[in-house]
């Protein structure tokens, strides 16, 4: 717990000195709330939340020299190793999770959407499968990981509401909006169950998949003889 | 009964040097130190590696700790201790909290992590520097640090991957008289600390040999390289009367030459100016170099030695 904390501790700080990724939580907010999906832009804004939560303190973390000063100093201790992997999971989940709660929560006691418990669960499934799929892969991988779900993001905004409810099916990050929007009542949207369905399926579908490996003991990396080109002669 | 010290890492299986036949072993007692010779070019370093479990090569297996774990198991992890070639930090990093983190890694924790760190800090001199950030510490206490980071889980081995710095030279000995098995590597034989008992010569392949420090330090009297300039410069005929001199050359100061006894060298060196009213402008006694000692030291292929016959 103590190494969950120190690394926790350590990754925050890494996010201090990166101010600009912070700066996509408020424009995508703002971006959020100037598009009209499924009738209500609060909830658009709130689905708009945890992704941009974790891409925001994600991108980057896995190649950072801090990360590979954590995980030089954890050595070959495979439990502090996963502990380190776990903390790059779960802290930008749990900062994701609260913060997009505390906004629905929010717009609900304002009355600005209509709040059920399936939502609730479709936002924190979405965002488990967010998390996996930015903390378990590092470099290339992460970042077209990133600009997957930002193409989501964007997508979602510019779909004209109600156009296609078979078609968002397809777009993950839509699903805790057009969950709020069957909650109301919509005609734009399938019944909450099933966006809840779904987003269980693909949250625990990546988690597993790429929690495999993220989470897997590094190998020993075998030496071979050097060539006689690489000793001079 | 009292039992006599156990073997605290075995490698079974590393590459031998160029010219060598079949793999070489290598053993270290509790209480006894080995030092991996090799200068940058050599697979000191890379057998490092392996002795610590950070890397494997083709054949080779290494036990450690009086219950002989293998290395690459995580369980094996606590019993060795191993620093790195280039240890590095982020610049803000003082030793304390680095070695908080350490302590954290290892499970160590609260008033015991405290305490621990506390000690290893003035154990290893760093007390004075301990909330120095690493971007202002110098090399010598980079190593410290590295030293205690690799001391903090108390191993039964420790692999020093980087020269021991001066200040922590006599805490080797410390460390043998508790018990712990130590591997260091140096570049040169200028780099071997005196509480050093058996050297292992690495040349670019693997291990050329397994030789006693006193022995090593007996050839290295014999193969050391002097050279000398003198003021007026002295006829090489006058020169080559050095009793004992061979391969004697040239060179803008004066002469390089080798020869069988150093001291009695310089002493001859020194009634050579005397007589021909010279003098001596600059004198270099310059140690083997690593790859020459490897060459020399390796056995020759119809040898049939092994690595542990020059042990007790």
């Amino acid at each position: 717990m103590r190494l969950l904390l120190l690394a926790a501790g350590w990754h925050l700080r890494w996010l201090r000195w990166r101010p600009a990724q912070l700066l996509l939580l408020p424009g995508g907010v703002l971006l959020a709330l100037m598009a009209d999906r499924s009738g209500s832009p609060a909830a658009q804004a709130a689905s708009f939340v945890a992704p941009a939560v974790i891409v925001a303190m994600t991108l980057g973390w896995n190649d950072s020299r801090l990360r590979s000063y954590l995980r030089s100093t954890a050595s070959r201790r495979s439990g502090a190793l996963l502990r380190i992997a776990l903390e790059g999971w779960l802290l930008p989940l749990a900062a994701a999770m609260a913060l997009a709660e505390a906004v629905v929560t929010s717009m609900s006691a304002a009355g600005m959407v209509d709040l059920r418990w399936q939502s609730h669960l479709t936002l924190a499934f979405t965002a488990l499968a967010a998390a996996s799929a930015m903390a378990f892969t590092r470099g290339r991988r992460q970042k077209i990981a990133a600009s997957f779900i930002g193409a989501l993001l964007v997508l979602q905004l510019l779909l004209p509401p109600g156009d296609a409810p078979v078609a968002e099916l397809l777009l993950p990050t839509a699903w805790p909006a057009l969950s709020m929007a069957a909650g109301e009542g919509s005609g734009a949207a399938f019944h909450a169950d099933i966006y809840m369905g779904l987003s269980m399926l693909l949250g625990v579908g990546v988690s597993v998949a790429l929690g495999r490996r993220g989470l897997a003991r590094p190998e020993v990396p075998q030496l071979s003889a050097p060539s006689p080109e690489t000793q001079g002669g | 009964m009292e039992q006599g010290p156990t073997v605290l890492l075995r490698a079974i299986g590393l590459p031998r040097g160029a010219g060598g036949r079949g793999p070489a072993d290598l053993a270290v007692l509790g209480g006894s130190a080995l030092l991996m010779l090799g200068d940058p070019s050599s697979a000191a370093s890379r057998l490092m590696a392996v002795m610590a479990g950070g890397a494997t090569t083709a054949g080779s297996r290494v036990l450690v700790g009086s219950r002989k774990l293998p290395v690459h198991t995580s369980e094996a992890a606590r019993y060795v201790g191993y620093v790195p070639p280039d240890p590095c930090c982020p610049g803000h990093v003082t030793p304390r909290s680095h070695l908080s983190l350490v302590a954290a890694c290892r499970g160590i924790g609260g008033r015991t992590a405290a305490r621990t760190i506390s000690d290893l800090l003035q154990w290893c001199l760093l007390g004075e520097r301990a909330d120095t950030p690493w971007r202002e510490l110098d090399r010598d206490h980079r190593s410290a640090l590295a030293i205690a980071s690799a001391l903090l889980g108390n191993p039964q081995v420790l692999l020093a991957d980087r020269p021991v710095p001066p200040f922590l030279l006599g805490r080797l000995s410390d460390l043998k008289e508790l018990g712990r098995a130590l591997v260091i590597r140096a570049c040169g034989v200028e780099g071997i600390p005196p509480a050093v008992d058996r050297v292992a010569v690495c040349d670019g392949e693997g291990v050329a040999a397994v030789v006693r420090r006193t022995d090593l330090a007996g050839l290295c009297r014999r193969m050391s390289t002097i050279r000398v300039g003198f003021y007026p410069s002295l006829p090489r005929k006058v020169m080559e009367q050095l009793p004992g001199a061979a391969g004697i050359r040239s060179h803008a100061e004066g002469y390089s030459f080798s020869h069988p006894d150093t001291s009695a060298a310089l002493v001859h060196l020194s009634g050579m100016a005397r007589a021909n009213a010279r003098t001596i402008a600059s004198l270099q006694v310059l140690p083997p170099e690593t790859s020459f000692l490897a060459r020399n030291l390796a056995p020759g292929p119809e040898s049939d030695r092994t690595l542990f016959d020059g042990e007790d």
